[in-house]
């Protein structure tokens, strides 16, 4: 059959168009990891890095994070959020029972999550700690969970093993690190040893690798030097050295970081428990971890407005019936625990209120500092949303939520002035606060 | 016939277009004869690749005829370091560059054409290790035009003609990640991008003076593709997985004024202006999904090029001998100036030869592109340095004519 004009002008078209075809290119997927990104924040937490060296303070703003002074009128937190974030920078150093967690971008298989191998926790001079628990929540953490509490003052490094020979995704795929990491891991000055940030230039390695990521010369030479601190910390802690002696060298350490406790005492429960101890029909006690100046220790006496500890029956309280309401009481330091005995069992289902006031002073004359359960207790702000999620980061949803009726009801007490002078329960004094119906022992 | 498309199958799936015949990455030279002239021919073509030069010039040609040929490129730059160290060499590439084009009268005063051709293209590969990496380890801008047209005699001297263009184009890149994260990352997409061209041609002294415009409009090609990451550190591939793209490149509008005089029957001057609006690549957005945007910043201004070409028909024989010499300023400043389009200014120099037996012509063209050495004076698009370039052409055209 002999071809027409047509079909040898389609033969044109296919060939003209065959031409010109789009390369096909690779489309592999990409391996799991340990993220440390600052945007949205997904980061190993809680961590040294924002420790004030000059103050000595936890400092937000290390991070790049300013806390509002005033929580009720800024708009960037929420309230609850903003408030705690104030209380911790209060402190030296993390709460005794805060767990360390270290995200990652999928979930985790539970059984290569192993403690000493894979996953290592250690004290600032590198012994391993064997009291903690392991685990993977549900928002892609992993945690270690102290099952007593950290002691006060020390140090902790965390590491977990990645790449060929570390933890597995639940798929059992591998997990890498974080671009973050990486450059922790440098052993060169990230910033080149470049003192003047106007001398930096792209021959400067890290300098490039932050300027192809968008960032403006000043602003990468900012985030630089924040980095190259976070490196030196490392290096001074010795940290990569802790870990490779512990098992995992810095090339298979996908996510390294680490925090110190607060050095002052804290009134806490001892985790799992989150309720003072009921040790008789009139006795409470509560115990506090660090040593206290026992002679701090007594019970409030609205008269004289001293006294450092209170115990309310709460019903009684909110009925306005402040003769059965405030119990009479004596409060004094046993064997590191605040044993308070009333001088009458207390009545049974009654819902009681525990306070402690900042005039509690450690062996050294400083305050107490508050435990994380009640600043979270005597917050204003809310703890959860209108979708029932947790306000406060580090919170989980299930905590917050049964914590969130306990703040409602002691929120009405806080803001009555005239309870507060006959009480002595002033939030802005307190470091302790719990409250819980009272069932004596059998 | 059969063969012959066969071949140029087998061609057409190496086709890469190469900068290196004008400004900025404008490949204008698309015919044998065209390019033994110095293309310097808008006023003068009297071949089916008038689609291109000049569409005007259809109607006075008559009959149909059409053409089928390509251009051999053969290019190779060199880089050396502001700051001293051993020179860069890039790959030397050779492509071949299939043009076909076909014309037919449809009556005294109407003619219609078509081609298909590259007319914008880029290809270039350096070492994957070198110092300007990041700025380009291999560019490559492939276009293939569709160009159909219709021209009207509107008086025995004078005829205009409208085109519209179809551009399929696709971009291949490759440029090295940053050292700390190794590797290098793959970008490639294709679009189809659209315009027009306008041509006017007045024969003050017909086939003895002519006088032409043409007009070709911007196409914008809008890229949609996929990023390939491929750092070699793995701590970065997560941060880095493989995505949907996007890009724009503007190709250039141009506009040519043409003269053709011919003092002898024998011989024939042809000096062509183009003026081409380089300004509309002036920044290039790669917006990736997830990976931080990339902004290129050629810069590119609006330039010209000067074409003077010679046809002298040899007593008493079908058989043509050309010569011509060009003057092409380039469209990227060195502020702008980097290893994906190591632009310059240019001179050229052009010879041919065509002979003619019954219904077929054959044309012959050789050009050499001489590259000013041109210097990269920023290092914000690439390393500081002074590229070289040399560049060859050899074009073959077959046509074959019907009255």
């Amino acid at each position: 059959m002999r071809r027409g004009p047509a079909v040898e002008l389609a033969l044109i078209v296919t060939w003209a168009t065959a031409g010109a075809c789009t390369p096909a290119v690779g489309d592999e997927p990409a391996p799991e990891f340990m993220q440390w990104d600052p945007a949205p924040p997904r980061v190993p937490s809680p961590t040294g890095l924002i420790v004030n060296p000059t103050t000595g303070l936890v400092d937000f703003s290390r991070a790049g994070i300013s806390v509002s002074q005033d929580c009720a009128a800024q708009q960037s937190l929420p309230e609850a959020a903003c408030e705690f974030e104030q209380y911790l920078q209060t402190l030296d150093g993390f709460p005794t029972v805060t767990p360390a967690a270290a995200p990652a971008s999928a979930q985790l298989d539970p059984t290569t999550l192993t403690l000493g191998d894979n996953v290592l926790a250690l004290t600032a001079s590198g012994a391993a700690i064997t009291n903690v628990e392991v685990g993977f929540d549900d928002v892609d953490f992993l945690t270690v969970t102290p099952t007593a509490s950290w002691d006060l003052g020390a140090s902790y490094w965390f590491a977990v093993r990645g790449y060929d020979h570390g933890v597995r995704t639940m798929a059992g795929g591998e997990v890498v690190g974080s671009p973050t990491q990486f450059l922790l891991k440098q052993e060169r000055p990230l910033d080149c040893g470049v003192s003047d940030p106007s001398q930096l230039d792209r021959s400067c390695p890290a300098y490039d690798l932050l300027l192809g990521q968008g960032l403006a010369p000043a602003d990468a030479a900012k985030t630089l030097a924040s980095l190259e601190q976070a490196r030196l910390a490392y290096l001074r802690a010795g940290a990569w050295d802790l870990v490779a002696a512990a098992g995992i060298p810095k090339s298979e350490v996908a996510v390294l970081w680490g925090f110190p406790i607060h050095t002052q005492s804290v009134a806490e429960v001892s985790p799992p428990a989150i309720v003072p101890q009921i040790t008789a029909a009139n006795q409470i006690r509560v115990a506090v971890h660090g040593p206290v100046d026992a002679t701090t220790v007594s019970p409030f006496v609205a008269k004289q407005q001293s006294g450092s500890v209170v115990l309310m029956d709460l019903d009684d309280v909110l009925k306005k019936d402040l003769v059965n309401g405030l119990p009479q009481v004596d409060a004094q330091l046993v064997d590191g625990s605040i044993v308070i005995t009333g001088a009458a069992p207390f009545s049974p289902g009654h819902n009681v209120g525990v306070f402690f006031t900042n005039a509690i002073h450690d062996d050294q004359g400083r305050p107490l500092v508050p435990s994380p359960v009640s600043v979270l207790l005597t917050l204003q702000g809310s703890l959860v949303d209108a979708d029932g999620n947790s306000t406060v980061s580090g919170v989980s949803d299930a905590d917050a939520a049964t914590l969130e009726p306990g703040r409602q009801k002691l929120a009405g007490l806080f803001e009555n002035t005239s309870l507060v002078g006959l009480t002595g329960v002033d939030r802005s004094k307190l470091v302790y606060c719990f409250a819980f119906p009272f069932e004596p022992p059998p | 016939m059969r063969i012959w498309i066969a071949a140029t199958l087998v061609l057409a799936a190496t086709v890469l277009a190469r900068r290196c015949q004008a400004s900025g990455f404008l490949i204008y030279d698309l015919s044998g004869e065209a390019i033994g002239r110095a293309s310097a021919v808008s006023a003068s073509t009297s071949e089916p690749a008038a689609v291109w030069f000049n569409p005007a010039a259809l109607p006075f040609m008559g009959g149909a005829s059409a053409s089928a040929g390509g251009v051999l490129v053969t290019a190779r730059s060199t880089f050396s370091p502001a700051g001293g160290g051993p020179d860069t060499n890039s790959d030397r590439g050779n492509f071949f560059l299939p043009t076909l084009f076909a014309n037919a009268a449809l009556s005294d005063r109407i003619a219609v054409g078509i081609g298909v051709y590259t007319a914008f293209g880029i290809g270039i590969r350096w070492p994957g290790d070198w110092v300007g990496r990041q700025s380009a380890i291999a560019a490559s801008l492939e276009t293939l035009a569709f160009n159909p047209t219709v021209a009207v005699k509107l008086h025995r001297r004078f005829s205009l003609a409208v085109g519209f263009d179809a551009v399929r184009a696709v971009v291949d890149f490759t440029n090295g990640l940053p050292d700390l994260v190794g590797g290098d990352v793959r970008l490639a997409g294709g679009t189809w991008g659209y315009g027009f061209n306008l041509g006017a041609l007045y024969r003050v002294l017909p086939e003895r003076l002519h006088v032409a415009l043409t007009y070709r409009s911007r196409v914008r090609l809008g890229f949609d593709g996929r990023a390939d990451f491929d750092p070699t550190n793995p701590d970065f591939i997560p941060a880095l997985p493989d995505q949907p793209a996007t890009a724009t490149i503007i190709l250039p509008d141009m506009i040519t004024l043409g003269l053709m005089a011919r003092p002898r029957a024998d011989l024939v001057l042809g000096l062509d202006v183009n003026y081409v609006r380089w300004s509309s690549y002036s920044r290039i957005d790669i917006d990736f999904a997830t990976a931080p945007s990339r902004t290129i910043e050629p810069d590119g201004r609006d330039t010209f090029t000067v074409r003077a070409g010679a046809d002298f028909r040899l007593p008493g024989r079908a058989l043509h001998l050309r010569g011509g010499l060009i003057y092409d300023r380039g469209a990227i400043p060195s502020e702008g100036l980097g290893p994906g389009l190591p632009d310059a200014d240019r001179l050229d120099a052009t010879a041919g030869v065509g002979a003619t037996r019954g219904r077929l012509t054959g044309d012959l063209g050789y050009m050499l592109v001489y590259f000013l050495p041109a210097t990269a004076t920023t290092g914000r698009e690439g390393p500081e340095g002074t590229y070289r370039t040399l560049a060859q052409l050899l074009g073959v055209t077959i046509r074959a004519s019907w009255p």
